[in-house]
């Protein structure tokens, strides 16, 4: 089932997220130019969900869409965002996934316009038997593109957790400034992780980089901690949750968002 | 800073220039052999080698797995490399075993090299240098010392027939033929190459060079680098290739095994400068045991299509990786190089530096694997791509692929893209040297961290062949 959502030029509703309830199969979003606004979809019931979002931002506008992931243990869901950035305008696309069985995301920003922006923040903490597969890149057709991309993930327990970052640049996007990081902290012997951080670069006057890094917590940081009389699963706690916590501080202008998210982490 | 060494009056490799890699000898020994590969040609590459009955069964083997396996679907496209346009085997003399020195070789195939520097590399700085032409090794040598020490080094073609026991325990038991296509078409016609048995506690105090040299129009070579380096030993192999250039495809599909064994360490360097003509699928590959070190220098100028990945397998405790590359893709050129390394023994470490040049709408690409085992406890990795890209029609890419399945391990993978800083152009402009000059100091400058791992004249090798593909300006 499709629906359509739009919001007209000049609108503002920044501070106060527009819902997206229900969850439907299908939302096109469309954005005017110049609009300032914040969308938040909590998706936390169904069994077997397929889910695509398409995002139409007009030029000059700014759109914040937040994805609260937290369905049972049991669930499996495959989704897809596509986000098409015209001439200055910004897009910041925050994926936050805890819940489902099986996950399979994949999010497609494409600076279609000069000067666009695209950021996306992908979060994700797989436990138990959790299969989850991400797939993000950010696709910049015209000149001066700017965003990163910020993938942090826990995998715990026997999880099974992939990231597949691309940042792309054509030949006419010069002037584009772009990176990606992929960090996964990796805190139990049976779990499987993969990272595949790509860049593909078609011309020389750009800025591209990426990072990505798989590691368990710090032994120095746990003995120092426990040293002061912290216990092991306390501090395990809180580094874990500090890891994560250091991507969604952009949305500190959402206290009742974030404190949604932190219940969560 | 290593500009000036290039420049620095006998040095081995400064005067280099496109003449001696692009000059044909004749090649009128190409009319006794032809092009193709089927079963008739492999029984008759290994009845002329007079080879052991199971060296034949291995390649008639290998020939099945190539019928069976298919191109590779990833990476450049190899659709117009036609298996029936490639001379699989020729010889340019006959002389089984290579001449037993410099003065007997046939004189122009001798001037060949002497253009390259190699007999006089061989006087100044190497304990031993083998060298092949077409098919097989013309000439290999090595200093008595290490003759004495019990060291061989040796046309591998020999080695079957000298040292059939060592050859046979390791002939691709780390590359297995059935790897892939061009490892199975390896298997079936190979020939030539090196054989280097470093005994047990014997450490080369000088390196050893390996030359291959493609001269005929269409030629395809596949020479076999076995190199065993026992218990404690070590040693230095440098590798440097070269073809003409026709305007038709010419096939380079070596391979190369490497056992490094407990407490051992060995460095493999490679400067590549095959024809723009010349499909490049080279497999390399090296076991490591236990506290050993392994260490990959490569350099990829030439080759119109280039799919090479050095590969080590950490399979002792606390062995370790280090590699280290550079790929120039200039005008036509696709340089698709990188790293692979399987960690499995516990404590094992590994490091990769790659980087890459773009210009004149070529396309370098770096694809990597870092693979960590549940076995491997505590295993480091590090993965470093830096790319430039000198013009707006060329194109970088870089895709690694990182699998771990043990919690207790780090890896880190980094890589940036840009251009040269117009800053640092701008700087040296004003102090009065010319732009071109300019952009290909620095070059040099950002290709040094790499450069300088090679001996003082590989160095300046390099360094002359980056100056070559850097001329006619960037754009």
């Amino acid at each position: 089932m499709s629906q359509s959502l739009v919001v007209n030029a000049g609108e503002i509703k920044w501070d106060t997220p527009v819902i997206i309830e229900h969850s439907p199969q299908e939302l096109i979003i469309e954005i005017g130019e110049n609009t300032s606004v914040t969308f938040l979809e909590l998706v936390s019931r169904g069994q077997y969900l397929s889910h695509k979002r398409i995002l139409k931002a007009a030029p000059h506008s700014k759109v914040r869409f937040i994805r609260l992931q937290v369905l049972p243990t049991t669930s499996e869901l495959e989704e897809s965002l596509i986000s098409y950035v015209e001439k200055g305008a910004m897009v910041d696309c925050f994926s936050l996934h805890f819940g489902g069985f099986s996950v399979q995301s994949t999010i497609q920003q494409i600076g279609l316009g000069a000067q666009a922006t695209c950021n996306t923040t992908l979060l994700a903490y797989a436990r138990n038997e959790q299969q989850m597969q991400f797939n993000f890149s950010h696709h910049y057709q015209k000149q001066k593109g700017l965003g990163e991309i910020i993938a942090k993930g826990i995998a715990d327990d026997r999880a099974k957790l992939g990231f597949h970052g691309i940042i792309r640049m054509d030949q006419t996007a010069s002037g584009t400034d772009s990176s990606l990081k992929q960090a996964i902290l990796n805190i139990s012997p049976d779990t499987k992780v993969s990272s595949t951080p790509e860049l593909k670069i078609d011309t020389n006057d750009v800025k591209a980089s990426h990072g990505a890094s798989i590691v368990n917590l710090n032994d120095s940081d746990l003995f120092y901690m426990q040293s002061r009389g912290i216990p092991i699963d306390d501090l395990r706690r809180m580094l874990t949750r500090g890891f994560l916590k250091t991507a969604i501080t952009p949305l500190s202008d959402l206290p009742e968002v974030l404190k949604k998210i932190y219940t969560f982490i | 800073m290593n500009n000036k060494v290039s420049k620095r009056k006998g040095a081995i490799f400064s005067d280099l220039d496109r003449l001696a890699f692009d000059h044909q000898d004749p090649s009128d020994y190409m009319k006794k052999f032809s092009k193709g590969v089927n079963r008739e040609l492999i029984e008759m590459i290994s009845s002329d080698k007079n080879e052991p009955i199971w060296m034949q069964g291995l390649r008639l083997k290998a020939f099945e797995y190539f019928k069976k396996i298919p191109l590779p679907t990833w990476g450049p496209d190899l659709s117009d490399l036609d298996f029936d346009e490639i001379c699989f085997f020729a010889k340019a003399a006959d002389q089984k075993g290579g001449f037993a020195n410099w003065k007997v070789v046939p004189d122009y195939i001798k001037k060949t090299f002497e253009r390259l520097g190699i007999p006089e590399a061989e006087r100044r700085i190497l304990a031993g240098v083998g060298v092949q032409y077409e098919s097989e090794s013309i000439y290999h040598s090595l200093e008595q010392e290490w003759k004495d020490l019990g060291v061989i080094f040796a046309d591998f073609d020999v080695a079957v027939q000298e040292h059939p026991d060592l050859v046979r325990r390791y002939f691709m038991k780390c590359v297995p033929a059935n790897d892939h296509k061009f490892a199975a078409l390896h298997g079936a016609v190979w020939s030539g190459g090196t054989f280097l048995y470093i005994p047990k506690g014997v450490k080369l105090k000088k390196p050893l060079q390996a030359y291959f040299r493609m001269n005929a129009q269409n030629m395809g070579q596949f020479e076999h680098t076995l190199i065993v380096v026992e218990e404690g030993a070590e040693g230095h192999y440098i590798e440097g290739c070269s073809a003409p250039k026709y305007g038709s495809n010419a096939l380079h599909a070596g391979c190369v095994e490497i056992f490094v064994k407990k407490g051992a360490k060995f460095r493999y360097s490679s400067v590549e400068n095959w024809s723009k003509d010349t499909y490049n699928l080279n497999t390399k590959r090296a076991i490591v045991d236990e506290d050993a070190i392994m260490e990959w220098v490569g350099g990829n100028m030439g080759s119109g299509v280039t799919m090479l990945y050095p590969c080590s397998i950490l399979k002792g405790d606390r062995s370790c990786a280090d590699h280290l590359g550079i790929a120039f893709a200039n005008e036509g050129q696709i340089q698709d190089t990188g790293a692979k390394i399987f960690h499995l023994g516990q404590n094992t470490s590994s490091k990769v530096t790659m980087k890459s040049i773009s210009k004149g709408g070529g396309k370098s690409i770096y694809r990597g694997r870092i693979h960590i085992a549940k076995t491997a406890k505590k295993a480091m990795s590090q993965v470093e791509c830096d790319a430039l890209i000198l013009d707006e029609n060329s194109i970088s890419e870089t895709l690694p692929s990182i699998d771990i399945q043990c919690d207790d391990s780090t890896t880190n993978h980094e890589a940036r893209v840009g251009r040269l800083n117009e800053e640092d152009i701008f700087y040296l402009t004003t102090r009065g040297i010319p732009q071109e000059q300019a952009e290909a100091m620095i070059v040099n400058g950002f290709i040094n961290p790499i450069v300088r791992e090679l001996p003082l004249e590989y160095a300046i090798e390099m360094n002359r062949l980056i100056e070559m593909e850097m001329e006619d300006a960037i754009g």
